[in-house]
């Protein structure tokens, strides 16, 4: 009755030393189990089948590592055999006569097993203190790496701050870039359109310039010409006006013949009126001779025809002569026609030596204005030669810029492209830092629980 | 494995092994568990020393 109860006592010993006084609980567990072993034996009526229950305590307690616990069992278990062979060895041994030597079988086995278990345990705990040193270190070192880790989560996490407030602003000024870039963009297509349209419109000046060129040749040539025949005509005219004057010469030498010839006409006609009376005297002669001879008779007969002779002599004559002086008035008319004719011609000669004065002055004026012309044709040459250097130049200087335009458009372009991809970089930047807050923050956490768990 | 976790163990395995004590006792006691053997082995004798293993009430049975 006594083995019986002790292990129930011991038991609920040991519920209550877990509640009220733990470090009491292994010494009640191992007296419980010790115990329990030895009722199982006694109430077992001591057949050595139940003192495998001793094992199974042994091993119940090595698995507390404790080899305090082990020795006092064993001690206990040895006493209770010795004593319980000498005292009480039917409730050992189940019979009064158990041989001694297989008591010490049961000794001899007993403390194998607690020496195994022993050496096992004292192994094990020299094990488990080199593990535990292990792991203090690896605790301190843990504890140390999270105090270090929780500093870098904190410094992680300002440089994310920073990161991200650098990326943002990074960000709204290559947004800004940006929104400059593009008017750039724009401005530069716009120049390299307006030196396009320049360089065409050079290229129409430079055609409108070498057509005025042509058409400066073509009027050059027809001022030339008209210079010579300006030069031919004036000669001519010079000649012209030499001719004339001759003409006018001979035209008053003509006046002065046709006056001599008049005055000689008036001279002649006097004679003439001289003849006619003369013939008239004599016509009277011959009729007074007839007469005469006729009063004569016979003899004047002869005189009578010679003075009929002479009579018709002196009417032929003044036939002659009114004939003669009729000639010479036609001829005088004749000379009077000529003479208004002459100093009509020499009006006309003198009007056209006004006119081919006119003429050759006209001919000296456009000479003057054609060798102006052909001045001002030069100095309009040299003037397109300038222009046209310059616009060579201009459109020399205007492709140079039109190069450096267009190189400055494709950096600018480059530019914006790089601004580009720098937003979309900031962009990446800052979801990266948002994402590195965010990790450092789970990090935090982390390192929170796990410094948690080290302490 | 913490302490408390393992003093709990302790006290079921600990139970065990008490109450295979327990029954150990009430088969010897109440049932005629290895009784031949142990005739055979002892003789028909009565309990030994019923004090420290079990009250007198077993032992009349026996008797």
């Amino acid at each position: 009755m006594v083995l019986f109860a002790v292990p129930i006592v011991l038991l609920i010993a040991m519920v209550v030393s877990q509640r009220v006084k733990p470090h009491l609980f292994p010494y009640l567990m191992m007296l419980t189990l010790t115990f329990a072993s030895i009722s199982t034996v006694a109430g077992g009526q001591g057949l050595v089948e139940y003192h495998f229950s001793i094992f199974v305590v042994l091993a119940i307690l090595s698995f507390m590592r404790r080899i305090d616990l082990i020795i006092y069992s064993t001690v206990i278990f040895a006493v209770q055999h010795l004593a319980g062979y000498f005292l009480v060895p039917e409730i050992i041994c189940g019979t009064a006569d158990y041989p001694f030597s297989l008591l010490l079988v049961h000794a001899v086995y007993l403390v194998l097993l607690s020496a195994v278990l022993i050496t096992q345990i004292h192994f094990r705990n020299l094990e488990s203190s080199r593990i535990k040193s292990q792991e203090d270190e690896t605790k301190r070192l843990l504890k140390q790496a999270v105090t270090d880790a929780s500093q870098l989560v904190m410094t992680l996490k300002t440089h994310a701050i920073e990161l991200e407030t650098a990326a943002n602003q990074s960000l709204a000024s290559g947004e800004q870039i940006a929104v400059t870039v593009d008017p750039i963009v724009g401005h530069a297509t716009e120049q390299e359109t307006s030196m396009n349209q320049g360089a065409d419109e050079i290229q129409s000046i430079r055609s409108l310039t070498a057509l005025i060129q042509e058409r400066m040749g073509q009027t050059a040539a027809a001022s030339s010409r008209i210079a010579a025949d300006a030069l031919a005509g004036n000669g001519d005219m010079r000649r012209m006006e030499t001719k004339v004057d001759e003409i006018i010469q001979e035209s008053e030498r003509l006046e002065r013949v046709v006056a001599t010839m008049s005055n000689r006409s008036t001279e002649i006609q006097a004679i003439l009126q001289h003849v006619e009376t003369i013939s008239d005297q004599t016509n009277m002669l011959a009729l007074n001779a007839s007469i005469e001879a006729a009063r004569a008779g016979e003899a004047g007969r002869g005189f009578a025809v010679v003075a009929s002779e002479v009579g018709k002599l002196a009417v032929q004559s003044r036939d002659y002569a009114a004939e003669m002086t009729r000639v010479l008035g036609g001829l005088m008319d004749d000379t009077t026609v000529v003479r208004d004719s002459a100093q009509l011609f020499k009006r006309a000669t003198v009007n056209c030596q006004t006119v081919s004065a006119d003429v050759t002055a006209v001919f000296h004026r456009l000479t003057e204005d054609v060798s102006e012309i052909d001045g001002q044709i030069s100095s309009i040459q040299e003037t397109r030669q300038r222009v046209t250097s310059q616009m060579e130049m201009l459109e020399t200087r205007l492709a140079t810029t039109k190069r450096a335009a267009s190189e400055l458009q494709q950096q600018i372009q480059h530019v914006a492209a790089a601004t580009e991809e720098q937003v979309a970089i900031q962009k990446e930047l800052s979801q990266m830092s948002d994402r590195l807050a965010s990790t450092a923050s789970t990090l935090e956490d982390v390192t929170g629980q796990l410094e948690a768990r080290a302490n | 494995m913490s302490t408390m976790k393992r003093n709990q163990l302790m006290l079921v395995t600990t139970f065990v092994i008490v109450l295979t004590s327990v029954i150990v006792h009430l088969l010897h006691r109440f049932t005629d568990f290895a009784y031949t053997y142990t005739v055979l082995r002892n003789g028909a004798v009565s309990y030994a020393y019923p004090i420290a293993t079990w009250s007198c009430l077993q032992s009349q049975s026996y008797y």
